[in-house]
């Protein structure tokens, strides 16, 4: 369609966070993410931080919301494409990752491995893009 | 008593609290400057240009803080002391400076100057590269860079600075009120130091005539805030010839200005506020210096007092100008105030405490005033001056106590003995 924007990948998501040097610790530790830039607006401390697949983090301290109950609509949990499935299991326990469950989720196309970051974020390891869906335009073009 | 007891991260002193802590302490009253400092720290996006503060100190505030405290003024310097909640916010940016953006290292310069660690904003300055800076960025960097210059380093570099300027002005496009802020330093910088050439202060004063002719949406409180500066510091130049008239009629339109700004919220009532006292101050020095009359000028200084009634500086004004018309019992009570309100210039409110005592023939509380001051600041050449002077004057036996001192001084090289028997008979 004419006026349609295509997205080719998403660039960064910004996200509150209780301590701020607590979650920049937890991404870098677990994710490899590095410090890129931080800041202070209306005494608000920020830090982004972008990994070498150019995924940036943007984390906004607001640490009054810990332990808040969210009500209503919510982005519930964030999916994270890795590099090698087979090995994050036992990467995430050697690092104290606290596990969502026992064992990885098998979906009809893929695997995926359930973590929460140090704010109460849930966050999916994934196995395959999209859980090895395809959208119906690409099986076209596959086809 | 002069010291201050402080165990705590506040103390009683909010104008301290503010440039040590940028907190105040709610049991104590504010004046401007103590709120609109601690407030553009808490609301200010650093990432934005327009970190200010309505007014800026010198190296050697800090200096007396750390008398009044008795703290290393290294260690102040450095906020090396236990930090209130924002002061933690502002060094974790001084700490990540290598992830700082060029506009927060610009606006964090601007945030350390307000707190009188202009070595520190210098640094951070050097950091930035400033060619790539977008047009309104280098102007406000040199605009950080020449406070720097003319609060820290004696003026050394702001003939060069204002040139800089100059050329940005003439081969890019800046916002009109930046330009219009930079020409009233001019005026006044010129005025009071040449440390702006004439040649400089030439073309700034033709630029900000040119702007205000020119005319445009100033309707706006921050507009109105900067016309009026421009206004009362174009009225010295009139004032500096001796034409009373045009100095008036300038004057007015600042007035006529501060009084347009209408408050919204609590920044313009501050803005509001410090505009027309600093109206008034200089109002009270025009009708006192250059009409001679002592009444309009008193008025005057009640005024600026009104619109920042805990505002220490505004009651020594008071002080001075009653000890001008030589009403000393006047000038006390004026001091006292000032003195009790504390920093900045606490000690030199006490000092004046003292001459007035001394004045008022109360020798003992006079000798008292100085001997404390130099329990608190040995250095002070002028408590001692003023504390062997009386006490010579008066047979007193403190004069030993005294001489001491000025002995010490004119052996550390701070004033020689010619000088010294000079103000003594004076």
């Amino acid at each position: 369609m004419k006026n349609q924007i295509e997205i080719k990948c998403f660039d960064h998501m910004q996200m509150d966070v209780g301590n701020l040097e607590q979650s920049i610790d937890f991404y870098t530790k677990v994710f490899g993410f590095e410090l890129t830039e931080v800041g202070l607006r209306a005494s608000t401390r920020w830090a982004i931080i972008g990994n070498q697949n150019r995924l940036f983090l943007c984390l906004h301290e607001y640490p009054e919301g810990q332990g808040l109950r969210n009500e209503g609509l919510e982005i519930t949990h964030f999916g994270l494409i890795v590099d090698d499935f087979s090995t994050c299991r036992e990467k995430l326990e050697s690092l104290d990752v606290p596990l969502a469950y026992k064992q990885d989720i098998v979906y009809h196309s893929s695997r995926s491995i359930y973590i929460q970051d140090p704010n109460g974020y849930k966050l999916e390891i994934s196995e395959k893009h999209g859980g090895g869906l395809v959208p119906p335009s690409l099986r076209k073009l596959a086809s | 008593m002069l010291k201050i007891k402080n165990d705590k991260i506040l103390c009683n002193d909010n104008f301290i609290n503010a440039l040590l802590q940028l907190e105040l302490s709610s049991d104590q009253k504010s004046s401007i400057i103590s709120q609109s400092l601690v407030r553009k720290f808490s609301v200010h996006n650093f990432d934005e240009i327009g970190y200010s503060t309505p007014q800026l100190f010198e190296h050697g505030t800090l200096i007396e803080i750390s008398l009044l405290l008795d703290q290393s003024v290294q260690n102040l310097l450095m906020f090396d002391y236990p930090q209130s909640k924002n002061l933690q916010k502002l060094t974790w940016l001084l700490s990540h400076q290598k992830f700082l953006s060029p506009f927060t290292k610009i606006n964090l310069a601007y945030c350390l100057i307000t707190l009188c660690r202009y070595i520190q904003a210098k640094n951070i300055l050097k950091s930035i590269d400033y060619q790539i800076l977008p047009d309104d960025f280098k102007f406000y960097y040199l605009a950080a860079d020449f406070f720097i210059s003319n609060r820290f380093e004696n003026g050394e570099r702001s003939e060069d600075i204002f040139s800089m300027k100059q050329h940005l002005i003439e081969t890019l496009t800046i916002d009109p009120l930046l330009i219009l802020q930079s020409c009233a330093q001019a005026i006044v910088w010129h005025l009071k130091s040449k440390e702006i050439s004439s040649s400089v202060f030439d073309f700034f004063i033709a630029q900000g005539q040119k702007i205000v002719d020119r005319g445009g949406d100033y309707s706006n409180n921050h507009s109105l805030s900067i016309i009026s500066g421009w206004y009362r510091a174009l009225a010295m130049v009139p004032a500096f010839n001796k034409d009373l008239k045009t100095t008036r009629e300038y004057m007015l339109l600042a007035k006529t200005h501060a009084e347009s700004i209408t408050p919204k919220n609590e920044a313009d009532d501050l803005a509001k506020r410090h505009m027309l006292k600093t109206y008034y101050e200089s109002e009270s020095k025009e009708f006192l210096y250059f009409h001679g009359d002592y009444k309009l000028a008193e008025q005057s200084a009640l005024n600026m007092i009104k619109e920042d009634p805990y505002w220490s500086l505004s009651w020594a004004e008071l002080g001075e100008l009653y000890c001008h018309e030589k009403l000393y019992d006047k000038a006390l009570d004026a001091f006292t105030k000032s003195y009790e309100l504390g920093a900045p210039r606490k000690i030199r409110s006490y000092f004046h405490m003292g001459n007035c005592q001394a004045l008022l023939g109360n020798s003992k509380e006079a000798l008292s005033i100085f001997k404390e001051i130099l329990s608190v600041d040995p250095n002070n050449v002028s408590a001692a001056l003023a504390g062997f002077k009386y006490s010579n004057q008066n047979n007193n036996t403190s004069k030993e106590f005294f001489a001491s001192f000025l002995n010490d001084y004119v052996k550390r090289g701070f004033i020689s003995n010619d000088k010294i028997n000079q103000m003594v008979a004076a």
